[in-house]
């Protein structure tokens, strides 16, 4: 009896310490931007029986955490940031499916497009890459994006947020536009809106009536969450 | 510290018949003015090699078939050595290799105030060097220091070589002797006693004798006796003209590179009629020269000309295949503002371009060099940085031409994600480690006011961090046994 106590305990001992270790790797994987292994580690996650949700809220997204703060400290690139979104988003393809119903509720929807008249989209796309890998559901309505394409998708899909993308001097007006437009159809209480773009900043924000701007991507997803008080 | 160089050389300011109408005019000054030689042991060198003499008036007019003798004896470069031999500078053809400011007086400190420097900061700035990643050499900090005034000479400079030595492992720019015989072998024997013995010192120096003649036209009998020490052991000498046009040159470009070339070249035949056929002393031939501007009656060494001088006497030097040292760095301002940068890049840049082996005095301030910034030697480390970038130019294989990559991207995409950007981000684009690239809220949140406050913040972060590679215990009680003797000796006399 004794030894088989034992055993049982040596086994439950292994079995915690190789989840610490999994979860340890799955960090490591986002950290090192490790593409090729994060889908077998997040395999391995669910076959010592780490639950989907726990593998990555202290896994993934604690890589993630390091990334970010990585970034902001100038000792990773912008181009480092954005592939562990990528990693991070590969690593879900194996996790999404094992999550029960409940466990799936995102942080909140996020609507957001480049706005019209311009097709500058690669701040936007690293925004919607980072938003979905900190847990919103991300509808990217892409670029040239008008004021009444924005209205309709808050409308049907009851976004919690808007985000509005701009990048040169001219187009930046627009985004004074959808809110202007937002606010004639009743609609602005509905919603928070950020924006961003190269000419856009907090005076910019404040004088336009959005309730946010942020500077960069990783602001950006701090900022999001703030406004759904996530 | 990178021991293989970057290339220069894609600067041409003389073309090949200018050179050699410079070298022609050098000869016929060389065999018709002649030079001025303040050593018996010297002058009975040239008489021996068949260079005219007049004893009495200390004269040498040296005829041009023994110029050309002794460019032929002269070894294509060397290789200078930090204590550790894997730190070295290869010395030869297109290498380029940084050197930091030594030798001042003053120093701008880390409050940003003038003083008279102290012997803390000589090994401030001796480590700061051996951190600084895109400085090739050690300068060595200052020279005179408040508590060591009223030394003999050869005291401070023997005290100077451990200093240097216990703070970097990187090659050494005040390893050098050039005031006088004794000075000459006292060196020797120092660095005999980090490298083990002649013969591997020879095969590793780390030490060179530091020649500038004396314009116009004059070699000092300390300078040169020096030098035949150094050539009689086979040991690297640097002539380094310092003429200052329109006051002890002339005004022309030209005429300043004439009897620059005839004051080195005339030092260079000393050395190799004085050394044994075995041991032949490698040359770096050296240009300190500039103008003097007429209104301030100060040496302009951060000057337009200044940067032409240098690309010249470098071509020069590669003209008579000789390892080449160069100024670069320099500016006339009191304090790293924009003059400081404008000039010390433009003579930066020049002297690199140009392919100058050696290139001196990066952190330096004022006319003359009459101090040094610690906050200057960290912001030339990354303008040094933006040069080497320049100078790798552009690698065409077809992984860098990217078709398949601009093809896999396509219209529209972008590249921030892909394997080949984050493979070669490091490799082809230089990160400056504290020139601000911040967007204006940024600047304005991080409260970076100015590129002298990031510079004096990494200055504080070395000296605060950086440990240098430990000097064997050994070798430092030989030296200090070497220093003792040397005490004694001077004190007495």
């Amino acid at each position: 009896m004794e030894k088989k106590f034992q055993q049982k305990l040596v086994k439950a001992g292994i079995l915690v310490i190789k989840k610490k270790e999994i979860l340890n790797m799955l960090r490591e994987c986002i950290v090192n931007l490790n593409i090729e292994e994060i889908k077998q580690t997040c395999q391995d996650a669910l076959a010592v029986g780490i639950p989907p949700v726990k593998a990555i809220t202290e896994g993934m997204a604690e890589g993630m955490n390091i990334v970010g703060e990585r970034y902001e400290a100038g000792e990773y690139f912008l181009s480092e940031l954005i592939v562990a979104g990528e990693v991070m988003k590969e690593g879900m393809k194996v996790l999404e499916p094992h999550l029960k119903k409940a466990e799936i509720k995102k942080l909140g929807k996020v609507v957001l497009a480049t706005v019209k008249g311009d097709i500058h989209d690669i701040g936007k796309n690293i925004v919607a890459t980072l938003l979905d890998a900190a847990g919103f559901e991300v509808i990217d309505l892409g670029v040239d994006v008008s004021a009444q394409q924005f209205l309709d998708k808050v409308r049907e899909v009851g976004a919690d947020v808007l985000g509005l993308s701009a990048l040169l001097t001219t187009t930046l007006l627009y985004q004074e536009t959808v809110i202007h437009n937002l606010q004639e159809a009743g609609l602005r209480d509905q919603v928070k809106v950020i924006v961003g773009g190269v000419p856009a900043g907090p005076e910019w924000a404040e004088e336009i009536g959005a309730d946010a701007y942020a500077e960069n991507a990783t602001e950006a997803v701090a900022v999001v969450k703030q406004l759904v008080g996530a | 510290m990178h021991a293989k160089g970057v290339r220069g050389g894609q600067l041409k300011v003389l073309s090949r018949n200018q050179i050699r109408d410079v070298h022609y005019a050098t000869l016929d000054v060389l065999q018709h003015t002649g030079v001025v030689v303040h050593s018996e042991e010297a002058l009975k060198v040239l008489d021996e090699a068949g260079a005219d003499i007049d004893y009495e008036k200390e004269r040498a007019w040296i005829p041009p078939h023994l110029v050309e003798e002794a460019i032929r004896k002269t070894p294509h470069g060397f290789r200078l050595c930090g204590r550790n031999p894997k730190k070295y500078c290869k010395l030869e053809g297109n290498r380029v290799y940084f050197c930091t400011a030594g030798g001042p007086p003053h120093v701008l400190d880390l409050n940003g105030k003038r003083r008279r420097a102290t012997i803390r900061d000589f090994e401030n700035l001796v480590k700061l060097t051996d951190a600084l990643e895109n400085i090739d050499m050690a300068g060595a900090g200052i020279h005179g220091m408040v508590e060591e005034i009223g030394l003999p000479e050869a005291v401070q400079h023997a005290r100077e070589f451990l200093r240097t030595l216990k703070n970097t492992d990187k090659p050494c720019g005040l390893l050098e002797a050039g005031r006088g015989k004794d000075q000459a072998i006292d060196s020797i024997k120092l660095a005999c006693a980090v490298m083990g013995d002649l013969k591997k010192l020879r095969r590793n120096p780390m030490t060179r004798c530091h020649v500038n003649p004396v314009s116009p036209l004059i070699l000092s009998k300390g300078l040169i006796e020096s030098a035949i020490v150094y050539a009689r052991h086979g040991l690297p000498i640097h002539f380094g003209s310092e003429v200052l046009g329109s006051a002890t040159g002339p005004t022309t470009l030209a005429g300043i590179l004439v009897q620059l070339n005839a004051e080195n070249l005339s030092g260079v035949v000393v050395a190799q009629f004085a050394a044994s056929p075995e041991h032949r002393p490698p040359i770096l031939y050296g240009c300190i020269s500039g103008i003097l501007d007429q209104r301030t009656v100060v040496p302009a060494l951060g000057s337009p000309e200044a940067g032409l001088i240098n690309a010249a006497s470098t071509q020069m030097a590669k003209y008579y295949g000789m390892a080449s040292r160069g100024s670069g760095g320099y500016t006339e301002s009191k304090i790293p503002d924009a003059q400081a940068g404008y000039e010390s890049m433009m003579t930066l840049m020049m002297t690199a371009l140009a392919g100058t082996n050696l290139i001196y005095a990066s952190g330096g301030l004022e006319p003359g060099v009459l101090s040094i910034s610690y906050e200057k030697y960290v912001l030339d480390n990354d303008m040094i940085g933006m040069i080497r970038r320049i100078m790798d130019g552009f690698r065409i294989t077809d992984e860098t031409l990217a078709v398949d990559i601009i093809d896999k991207v396509g219209p529209g995409g972008h590249y921030l994600a892909q394997k080949h950007t984050l493979k070669f981000i490091t490799k082809e684009h230089y990160l400056p480690t504290i020139f601000d690239r911040k967007n204006y809220e940024r600047w304005v949140q991080f409260n970076s006011e100015n590129i002298r406050k990031a510079a004096r913040d990494r200055a504080k972060k070395i000296l605060e961090e950086h440990q240098p590679e430990p000097l064997d215990k050994d070798v430092e009680k030989d030296l200090q046994k070497i220093i003792k003797q040397i005490e004694q000796r001077e004190i007495k006399s």
